[in-house]
């Protein structure tokens, strides 16, 4: 696209055609010291006070008793009137499109060949509120916005250092998504923040609507488990900035995302740091313990009623055989119906109009929860473990869909092997997950390879008084250098 | 994901469930869950008395109901244990479970077989529960497995908590099934067994007015049936061995009957081998605890009371004694691990003919009993 | 090329060692008496003697393998190391799958068909062979931690039942098979192959892994035994899988009996000492060939092989004997670990000399 002429007339003309004539583009014209001027904004983007006081009052002002030269018009109006505004110049049609769609206003001068852009962003944007993931007791409230500003400057209100550095970028050919990268420098790792930032440049995307969209270009490969680590609060992020770790914010979406992430973080709470040492490692340990029954529990519990028996505690058996000798379906069916039951149930709660939730939690908790065991379809047993192990799985929200997807498989390889189809499953499921780096560092670490000095932070937290003596970065991480 | 990748991960999914029968699974409701077995020998051929979980008992359609039996009794013969089992499994319709057995009962007769190789149904099977108790029948063990308890899920609780309580008091003590094999395995391939009697029920515990006890014990020497112990007997196996934690005495001082609880119960055994003879020096040492006295003054006969315990373990130990060791040569009580770990040098002169020695061996027992607490109604006079 | 720690490395040997005590099939087995104590003992003292070599190896050539110093000197002669290395490794593989398979099948997984046991062994092997050093090692870690919870809980369930009389104070009672005893325990130090091999892989103090291994597998199997002899007396003379029967009678409530956990984590085990062979093996490759694609077929394939040979073996326990005797004889171990080693190094400083 061509560079903006001298003719005022043409540039508006050009710049309507390039926007397809689009309705939201209002074009005001008048004049000031004698030279036409115009100011191009979309509508819905700008703060129309701020249009009026910043814009409109200071161009009247200038007035048009004395005709002047263009060029002294421009200088007036970029050096003089609106100094202390965002202020850009525009030279070509792209750059003057971008900025009417940023929420800026473009002013035109008749016989000069730029524009300048003048920001008054004003567009509608969700108010802070408290994030709807990663709930906390004690602690900040604030949860990211949509708007990529507002959440730069909630993590910037964190870590007031120079140090920290935001570097904004426009991405995605059509949607023109401003992504901020933001790293603190002298803790992150120079190679991951090149890695990162390049990664991000090379993108291909021609849309990008959500932070998600990014996550397969910044890991090396799908997954079930994630390398990128996803947040909706500001103080996680700037706490992760602390660990040598880069951040993406991405606009449109409240969720931010965390580069590189380990397997033990997602079992980290943001309360943990704020409550005794001793409940946090007590409340890890159970978040483990959550996950394994999450993963676990349907398959083991299939694998030794239909093959080893013997290993169930007698009263448990006796009770298991007498619920089983009741029910018409092999307890793999069982276990399989009753989780896609509960998959349906919980996916119809997701997305259904909040007035009809209380039928369908009633009808499930009804039909599933008392008449499917009454009438003999499916024992008892069975119903309490795919209840607790989804509870579980609840616990580790990071982790759900790995959650479920694995339950599933450990479910198929259970009931059809046993204990030894578990193994296999288990060592598959361990060999994937500790050949993946995250930027170079084991997505295992600090537990294989084992880091005594990252155990400090990872079932144990320990007290700040000792955590501030130990300062870590995640590229310490066992001594593993990114990218080695 | 490519179009590759999902179809991989369908047929990764979709594949195994064309393995669905390669493994042999269990269908617990087309299994009899064993929870106690009776081993008879009769007329030439084994027979095995089952008694199963009832899958189908009342109490619900997924609960058990503790008030009643819940168990099927089946029986079956055959020339070998295994063959026996297999019979009854045949009858009963179901694959048997030995999982979670609680009790193997040998009658009388089957003891007198080997009981190592009878024992081997369960050994050789990994399945089979290590911890099964093992005990002898008085006279047929099928009798006292078609003693249906009502107590409990399962009626084999019962006759494990006997067991356990007659551990308790220092009746018997009940041995595993490993326990069992790690002393059959022992150079006199010796043990006690405690020892099963089916009497009249009068407290309503079972379904047809038959109940079990404890009546002494059995001793197995060489792999067999040797020779039945009395309860006095059998108790003194218990202080020999070490075995009994606790135990209870009652002893009359001038007409007064005073029942004494034993406990921190521990057997010293010094070894002695000097010019081909055997000598033991066994010493127990007891704490005791009134249980039940109408002593004016219990304080100062404690003294006195803690002599006539002394005597009376003195005289069971002697029995256990003079039944076991002087009279078969069986070392039910470990004595050969007594004499390798003090003496070993000796162990390899005597190894050979170590039953012998036994018989001719001498003991001398020293009992210490120290009676210490008294029971709060007598703290409470003073 | 990736690296890894040394300590990762070790616990990996570590339970590669303990395998192969755990899964002791009857033509080897434990006996009961306090002899053990110093078979262990010794043999370990004389693995450690044979491995100086290696450890010298490790210590003075920056990481690099023996191997990979004599292909630096003369490729024929690193090509013949390599040939009895691959045959070593493609051995020892072939017996650790049928003695996985011939424990699975005696306890737990008697109802697994071989066909379906090998089938899914070497595919996770594969697997892992695929993932590479890194994978398999950080796995091995996660499951060394599985096999010391294991310890553990056996240890204090079965502390109850613990009969110290059963200790006596003679450590040789049976001398005419102390030696014999001696070489066949040294001999269960197999794996040693793999760290002859893959100690180029080792970040740095390479060395230090030979130490911390054989002390560790030293102590563990020191204190196995303490509840060998005092938990199973003279039963232990009778049982096929010692630890097996000791996890049966070990009871945590939760669980009936643990010797499910026993099973699941020598299984865990196994797939991770295959598929430490089968990267040594493809290491081999690498280092001889310098061919990647070559060396990573060699790695894919070598389990399938060996998960064949083992399902012809199993139904033929003569052979499996005469196999698990030449390996006893400890000539393989001492050939492959030791003089191998040796000759490495006297060639390197005889080359060293004609150029000097």
């Amino acid at each position: 696209m061509g560079k903006l002429e001298k003719i005022l007339e043409q540039n508006t003309v050009n710049i309507r055609s390039l926007m397809r004539n689009t309705s939201d583009l209002n074009v005001k014209y008048g004049k000031a010291g004698g030279v036409d001027v115009c100011a191009l904004f979309c509508e819905g983007q700008i703060d129309t006070n701020q249009l009026a006081n910043l814009i409109y009052r200071p161009l009247n002002s200038i007035g048009n008793k004395e005709i002047l030269p263009p060029e002294r018009v421009a200088e007036i109006i970029s050096g003089e009137l609106f100094s202390a505004g965002e202020q850009k110049q525009l030279s070509t049609y792209d750059e003057v499109i971008l900025k009417l769609y940023s929420g800026f206003c473009v002013l035109l001068i008749d016989g000069i060949t730029y524009g300048i852009a003048i920001g008054i962003q004003g567009y509608k944007t969700r108010s802070v509120s408290p994030p709807l993931n990663h709930r906390n007791i004690r602690g900040s409230r604030e949860g990211f916005v949509e708007a990529v500003r507002t959440n730069m400057s909630m993590v910037r209100r964190r870590i007031k250092s120079p140090d920290l550095v935001m570097s904004l970028t426009t991405m995605g050919k059509l949607s023109n998504t401003d992504i901020c990268i933001c790293y603190i420098e002298g803790r992150a790792d120079k190679r991951l923040i090149e890695e990162v930032k390049g990664r991000i440049e090379r993108l291909p995307l021609s849309v990008i609507l959500e932070s998600g969209y990014l996550q397969p270009f910044l890991e090396d490969k799908n997954s079930l488990f994630s390398e990128t680590g996803v947040t909706e609060r500001p103080d996680v992020l700037a706490s992760k900035l602390y660990d040598g770790k880069i951040g993406i914010i991405v606009d449109g979406t409240p969720f931010a995302l965390i580069v590189p992430k380990l397997f033990s973080e997602n079992f980290i709470a943001v309360d943990d740091y704020s409550e005794k040492p001793i409940y946090a490692f007590m409340m890890r340990l159970l978040r483990y313990f959550a996950f394994f029954i999450g993963v676990y529990l349907p398959g083991f519990y299939v694998a030794l009623a239909n093959f080893h028996p013997e290993l169930i505690p007698d009263s448990l058996l006796l009770n298991l055989a007498s619920s089983v000798a009741v029910t018409p379906y092999n307890l793999l069916v069982e276990c399989i119906i009753i989780s896609i039951f509960y998959e349906i149930m919980r996916e119809a709660g997701l997305r259904m109009p909040t007035d009809v939730g209380h039928a369908v939690s009633i009808v499930g908790g009804i039909v599933i929860g008392d008449i499917v065991v009454s009438a003999g379809l499916v024992g008892a047993p069975i119903l309490l473990v795919i209840a607790v192990s989804s509870i579980a799985g609840y616990i580790v929200t990071d982790l759900y869909n790995t959650i479920i997807l694995t339950r599933f498989a450990f479910i198929l390889a259970g009931g059809l092997f046993g204990l030894f189809g578990i193994t296999i499953a288990t060592v598959i499921l361990l060999l994937k997950l500790c050949s993946m780096n995250s930027y170079g560092v084991p997505v295992t670490a600090p537990i294989s390879p084992f880091s005594l000095k990252g155990m400090r932070d990872t079932f144990i937290r320990f007290g700040w008084k000792r955590l501030a003596k130990t300062d870590m970065k995640i590229q310490d991480m066992n001594g593993v250098k990114i990218n080695e | 994901m490519s179009v590759k990748k999902a179809l991989a991960l369908l047929a990764a999914v979709v594949l195994p469930l064309n393995l669905c029968g390669c493994m042999a699974h269990t269908e617990l409701d087309k299994e009899a869950i064993i929870e106690a077995v009776g081993i008879d020998y009769e007329e030439g051929e084994y027979k095995v008395t089952a008694q199963y979980f009832n899958t189908d008992s009342e109490g619900g359609s997924t609960m058990v109901n503790n008030t009643e039996p819940n168990v099927i009794v089946v029986s079956g013969k055959g020339k070998t244990v295994s063959d026996a089992l297999e019979d009854a499994s045949y009858r009963s319709g179901k694959a048997f479970m030995l999982g979670i057995t609680g009790v193997c009962v040998i009658g009388k007769e089957a003891a007198k077989q080997d009981i190592k190789p009878l024992l081997s149904f369960a050994t050789s099977n990994y399945q089979s529960n290590p911890k099964m108790y093992v005990t002898v029948s008085e006279k047929k063990a099928e009798e006292v497995i078609n003693v249906k308890f009502k107590e409990g899920s399962a009626s084999v609780e019962k006759l494990e908590n006997i067991l356990k309580n007659g551990d308790k008091l220092g009746l018997c003590k009940p041995l595993m099934l490993f326990e069992v094999m790690k002393k059959l395995s022992q150079p006199t391939k010796s043990l006690v067994l405690p020892l099963f009697k089916v009497i009249d029920d009068e407290g309503g515990f079972t379904e047809d007015d038959k109940n079990v006890c404890i009546d002494g014990g059995v001793l197995i020497y060489d792999g067999r049936y040797a020779d039945s112990l009395s309860v006095k007997e059998m108790s003194g196996v218990q202080f020999l061995s070490g075995e009994a934690k606790t135990a209870q005495l009652t002893v009359t001082d001038k007409n007064e009957d005073v029942t004494v609880v034993l406990y921190n119960v521990k057997a010293d055994i010094e070894p002695k081998y000097k010019k081909g003879r055997l000598s033991f020096k066994i010493r127990l040492t007891a704490d005791g605890k009134y249980a039940n006295s109408n002593l004016s003054n219990p304080e100062e006969k404690s003294g006195e009371v803690a002599r006539l315990c002394e005597n009376a373990v003195t005289e069971r130990v002697g029995l256990a004694i003079e039944k076991t060791l002087k009279d078969k040569g069986a070392d039910a009580f470990g004595l050969k691990h007594a004499i390798t770990s003090k003496e070993y040098y000796s162990w390899l002169k005597i190894e050979e003919n170590y039953g012998e020695l036994l018989k001719n061996g001498t003991y001398d027992v020293e009992c210490k009993v120290t009676v210490r607490r008294f029971s709060a109604a007598h703290d409470k006079k003073d | 090329m990736n690296k890894i720690g040394w300590v990762q490395f070790s616990f990996v040997l570590v339970i590669s060692r303990i395998f192969s005590e755990a899964t002791t099939i009857p033509s080897s087995n434990i006996v009961y008496g306090m002899q053990r104590y110093s078979v262990i003992l010794l043999s370990f003292i004389l693995a450690f003697l044979v491995y100086i070599p290696l450890f010298l190896i490790a210590k003075n050539n920056e990481g690099k393998c023996f191997l990979e110093l004599t292909a630096e000197k003369s490729k024929a002669t690193a090509i013949a190391f390599g040939i009895v290395l691959v045959i070593f490794l493609a051995y020892l593989m072939t017996e650790t799958t049928v003695r996985l398979d011939y424990y699975a099948t005696s306890t737990i997984f008697d109802a697994a068909p071989a066909i379906i046991l090998l089938l899914f062994v070497a595919a996770a092997c594969i697997y892992g062979t695929v993932k590479g050093i890194e994978a398999v090692t950080r796995t091995g870690i996660i499951i060394s931690a599985g096999f010391f919870l294991l310890l553990l809980l056996v240890a204090v369930a079965s502390v109850p039942l613990i009969e110290t009389d059963h200790l006596y104070p003679a450590f040789l009672d049976r001398p005419n098979e102390f030696l014999s005893e001696v070489i066949a325990e040294f001999s269960r130090n197999s794996e040693a192959v793999i760290f002859a091999v893959l100690c180029r892989r080792v970040r740095k103090d390479s060395e230090k892994t030979v130490i911390l291994s054989l002390s560790l597998s030293c102590g563990i199997l020191l204190l196995m035994t303490f509840f060998y002899n005092t938990v199973l007396g003279e039963y232990l003379n009778e049982v096929n899988f010692p630890f097996y029967t000791l996890s049966s009678v070990a009871d945590i409530s939760v669980l009936q009996r643990l010797n499910g956990l026993d099973v699941v984590v020598w299984f865990m085990a196994a797939i991770m000492k295959l598929s430490l062979f089968a990267i040594a093996i493809r290491e081999i490759f690498m280092i001889v060939f310098g061919n990647m694609t070559l060396s990573l077929w060699a790695g894919i394939l070598s389990p399938v092989i060996t998960s064949v040979l083992t399902y012809f073996i199993t139904g033929e326990p003569k052979i499996f004997k005469l196999m698990i005797g030449i390996r006893e004889t400890g000539i393989p171990t001492l050939l492959t670990v030791g003089i191998l080693p040796l000759a490495a190094l006297i060639i390197g400083k005889r080359r060293k000399k004609n150029v000097g």
